[in-house]
């Protein structure tokens, strides 16, 4: 898949004449280094990645860090000093101010963190803004404007202005008018940080849900490193300007590339990054056509008490109990005839902090399954005692990978 | 240090030379505009019954403002009209709103542009703080070169003086506009123009507002200066009850001042967020008004196409557009002038008032052009040495015969210097005299430079006029003249006499009026410049048993109406 956005060496150094700082940067030389003898800030500091079509690409910092500049670049907000910055194989940085005012109209939208909504104009004024600088016909931008309002959430609240309406409604309006620009690419700012934390996880659980149906790439920018672990596929985590780590969730949760990062991930709730596959294991199955003389016999010799049984193409379809096989046995049933179907399942990707509940109603071990239902592993309460103590033993090889 | 004057005021008057001859056209054009757009705003606002106008202010105020402002507006409308200052309120208005649209479509592009080009910020902004701290009256001076004598360069000037806020404040609001507003609307991929107009300007607005409502009083305060150039209306009627000491009136005419600036004010702060909004829509009512405005405008226009001017097209007044360029209105020759009018039955002529200096420029520039031009001329002045000028002829004799220039000093001014007392009482001379001294100002002697220079070439008329007096020891003397050509060389000359003489001279320069009441009650103890018995006659007899009149110092001047020689008109009866 090609990359939708290219960042190739690009820094930023804020200040008059900044030629002497991409000398020393050049060299190798330290952000307070070069600040001492130019007097000049780096706010950004050698920066290279891709992000692809359809993911939600995490910046994270603490403030300081570079983040706000690095986003505001890749509309060019702010202009980078040196490197190249290619949206679908266009750099931006050498684009003239005409070219670059539409590819703002049709590729890339934002979201701010104060929200920036403008305070004289109705809802719907606001949300059909980047359309209307496009200028679009009246009644299709108002079309597009009240649908955009819609999957957010905010139908029937057209005709407000911004500062009638709550914080978490006004950074709907903010996400809803960089939806109907209709762009591939929406940057957001920090765009949860003014928000409060209740509605906080509602707005990311939306983002999420959104983009499922929108399918935009969305650069979000946090200093929240929950807020980057639950909607982000990737993370870039930035310090001094520069980018020290980048990959999935879990690489950073598990693996941290230095001892920064490390700290910064030290207190995270384990239970929100750790996920069902990371703890589930092999699971015992049995297939439905076969006896409960084989399944009791396949349990007696394994040690459990209980196996779960599937059909054919490995689909669950219940659990059965070394009392249910024997039940079928006295009474000559099928292994179907006996089993629970009502079983507690999770899919992979199940935070831990949302298995709690199920683990502690249920005495069968929770079964894993994919969205054919077929059945990957199972979760015995041990695991995720473990997992959560931090007990690198409890936690299996087989760790989701996002391509 | 011995440096020699930089000679900046020279520079100053050969640059505004300059100005006056190339840019002439420019000048006249602005001058025809504003004239017509003054005329246009005059006629509209006369043109049905006071009363209609009362009522449509009132309700506009009530409107914006609540119905109590409602009344006040009525109320203080009608004990105007009552009061006789109807005409020059409409005028003053029209002054006040020429100067405020003016200011309003030069000043917001201008603070516009300033807020978006920080070099364009960086130019303007000495330049406002000169422009604001300069003396108003300081642009009266090239507003008359440029735009000649009556209500333009009072305009002008207001203009100038008045657009400052409003320049300040509209880049004040464009700039106070929330950066993140300005980052959304750069994001979405708006050019500089939508930038502008959908988001900073509607966000700045109330505090463009603000600005243009500072202007708009800033204006407003210019009338009273804007007349000594010849703008008529209120300003104009507390200019001369100023220089006639007429309390009561000038009681009168800034109280209607007064009333306007409130009316103004709550309009111009109210028309964003009008009280009655709710009731009413804004769009509507603004609509009712402008519709009432151009309705007027086209109705009023018609009216005048149909009233054709009659008289000699050719004539000295279509030449002159029938103005006559007068002095301070409160000056004698003012009274006699407005006398000659209805004596010769000029009713069509306007003496168009102003200040001698003002009148000066005017014939300067007429002259310089070879136009015609008829002024309110007195002598001695230099003039009559400067151009070939010539009086008409007065057979009715309204202008009067010959005068004197007299010397009053006030009472217990014998007993306190005797000496000064002795040489005011000695001071003579002749018509060449101070026009010698006249001519050496004229040529950019400073006074006090001239009269030393008089004094030193005559020396035997010095000598005759301190014949006998004590030298005085350091008392001080305090000489008080009006701003004319002739009485700052003899005041200038006493002065100097005074002093080689051991007194402490002060000088006080005031209007006619102040200058009789300060001899009277003894806040100054001379003056040698008292025009009788015609002239000054009025002052002179309300102040007569006040002081003490020790007779003229100079006898032959002449007042009457004074034209070019190249104009081939010789007698006041010509005009007709």
């Amino acid at each position: 898949m090609n990359p939708i956005v290219e960042v190739r060496s690009v820094s930023k150094i804020f200040g008059k004449s900044p030629r002497a700082a991409i000398d020393l940067l050049k060299q190798g030389k330290s952000k307070s280094e070069i600040l001492k003898q130019t007097g000049l800030t780096v706010g950004v500091n050698n920066v290279n990645f891709e992000i692809y079509p359809g993911e939600i690409f995490v910046i994270m910092g603490l403030s300081g860090s570079g983040k706000s500049t690095l986003i505001r670049m890749f509309n060019r907000l702010i202009d980078p000093t040196i490197g190249e910055i290619l949206i679908d194989n266009e750099d931006i940085v050498k684009m003239n101010s005409a070219r670059l005012r539409e590819v703002r109209q049709r590729k890339i939208s934002m979201v701010f963190q104060n929200f920036a909504l403008f305070p004289h104009k109705t809802i719907l004024e606001n949300a059909e803004y980047g359309l209307e600088i496009k200028k679009l016909p009246v009644a299709e931008r108002r079309e597009r404007a009240m649908k955009a309002l819609a999957s957010v959430g905010l139908k029937g609240y057209e005709n407000q202005l911004p500062s009638q309406l709550s914080g978490g409604m006004q950074q709907r309006v903010g996400l809803a008018r960089a939806l109907a620009s209709d762009t591939d690419i929406i940057l957001m700012d920090e765009a949860f940080s003014a928000l409060d934390p209740l509605i906080r996880k509602d707005m990311q659980n939306e983002l999420i849900e959104i983009q499922e149906q929108y399918k935009k790439t969305i650069i979000f920018i946090t200093h929240d490193l929950d807020e980057a672990l639950r909607i982000g596929d990737r993370i870039a985590l930035m310090r001094d300007g520069s980018i020290i780590q980048l990959g999935t969730p879990e690489q950073i949760m598990m693996q941290p590339a230095n001892e920064f990062v490390e700290k910064f991930v030290e207190d995270v709730d384990l239970s929100k990054v750790l996920t069902a596959s990371h703890i589930m294991k092999r699971p015992e199955r049995i297939s439905v056509d076969r006896g409960p003389r084989v399944a009791l016999e396949i349990m007696r010799k394994q040690g459990y008490s209980s196996i779960f049984v599937v059909d054919r193409r490995q689909r669950l379809l219940g659990a059965l109990t070394a009392d249910q096989a024997r039940q079928a046995i006295d009474q000559s049933l099928t292994i179907s005839e006996v089993m629970t179907t009502d079983i507690p399942t999770v899919t992979e990707d199940t935070l831990l902090a949302n298995l709690m509940d199920t683990m502690a109603t249920s005495s069968l071990p929770i079964s894993v399954i994919d969205e054919e239902k077929r059945i990957k592993g199972i979760i015995v309460r041990g695991a995720v005692i473990g997992a959560l103590a931090g007990n690198k033993d409890s936690l299996n090889e087989m760790g989701s990978e996002t391509e | 240090m011995n440096i020699a004057k930089i000679p900046l005021g020279n520079w100053v008057d050969s640059l505004v030379e300059w100005i006056t001859v190339a840019f002439a056209g420019l000048f006249s054009f602005i001058t025809t505009v504003i004239d017509g757009i003054l005329n246009l705003i005059v006629d509209v606002l006369s043109a049905g019954p006071p009363i209609v106008l009362i009522l449509v202010l009132t309700l506009l105020v009530a409107y914006t403002s609540r119905w109590p402002l409602g009344i006040f507006t009525l109320v203080s409308l009608l004990l105007i009209e009552n009061l006789g200052y109807w005409d020059s309120t409409i005028q003053t208005l029209a002054i006040v709103l020429v100067a405020g649209v003016l200011t309003i479509v030069i000043g917001i592009p201008l603070g516009i542009w300033s807020a978006q080009y920080k070099t364009v910020q960086r130019i303007l902004t000495p330049v406002l703080d000169f422009m604001q701290t300069m003396p108003a009256f300081v642009y009266l001076i090239p507003s008359i070169l440029f735009f000649g004598i009556g209500v333009v360069p009072g305009i002008i000037a207001s203009f100038i003086f008045a657009i400052a806020p409003t320049i300040r404040m509209t880049n004040l609001g464009i700039q106070e506009v929330p950066k993140d507003l300005v980052e959304a609307s750069d994001a979405f991929g708006s050019t500089r123009s939508q930038k502008l107009l959908k988001v900073q300007i509607p966000l700045a607005t109330p505090t463009i507002l603000a600005g243009v409502n500072q202007s708009i009083m800033l204006a407003l305060s210019m009338v009273v200066t804007a007349s000594l150039v010849g703008a008529p209306g209120l300003g104009a009627d507390v200019y001369r009850a100023v220089s006639q000491i007429n309390v009561g009136q000038g009681f009168e005419a800034g109280l209607s001042i007064v009333f306007i600036a409130i009316i103004l004010d709550r309009l111009s702060q109210n028309l964003r967020k009008p009280a009655y909004r709710h009731i009413v829509n804004g769009k509507i009512v603004f609509a009712i008004v402008a519709v009432l405005v151009v309705g007027t405008a086209i109705g009023v226009s018609f009216a005048k196409e149909k009233a054709a001017p009659d008289g000699n097209a050719a004539g000295v007044g279509a030449q002159t557009n029938y103005k006559i360029i007068g002095i301070e209105p409160g000056a004698g020759i003012m009274a006699r002038a407005d006398k000659a009018m209805d004596d010769y039955g000029l009713d069509q002529w306007k003496i168009v008032e102003g200040s001698s200096a003002a009148m000066i420029a005017e014939l300067k520039k007429a002259y310089k052009n070879q136009r015609p031009i008829i002024v309110t001329g007195w002598s001695p002045h230099w003039m009559f040495s400067s151009f070939d000028l010539k009086y008409l002829d007065d057979p009715k004799g309204t202008f009067g015969k010959a005068e004197a220039i007299h010397t009053i000093v006030r009472k217990g001014l014998e007993q306190d210097a005797p000496g000064a007392y002795k040489i005011l009482d000695q001071f003579a001379w002749e018509t060449s005299d101070i026009e010698a001294v006249m001519a050496s100002i004229e040529q950019g002697m400073s006074p006090g430079e001239a009269a030393e220079k008089w004094i030193a070439e005559h020396q035997d008329k010095v000598t005759a006029w301190t014949k006998g007096a004590q030298k005085g020891n350091g008392e001080k003397v305090n000489l008080v003249y009006v701003a004319w050509d002739t009485e700052i060389a003899s005041t200038n000359v006493i002065g100097k006499v005074l002093e080689q003489n051991g007194y402490k001279v002060t000088f006080s320069q005031v209007e006619v009026g102040p200058m009789f009441a300060g001899v009277a009650n003894g806040s100054s103890d001379a003056m040698v410049a008292a025009w009788l018995p015609g002239t000054h006659l009025e002052y002179y007899n309300t102040y007569k048993d006040k002081f003490i009149d020790l007779g003229p110092n100079l006898e032959g001047t002449k007042l009457g109406l004074v034209v070019p020689e190249y104009m081939e008109i010789e007698s006041i009866e010509d005009l007709k």
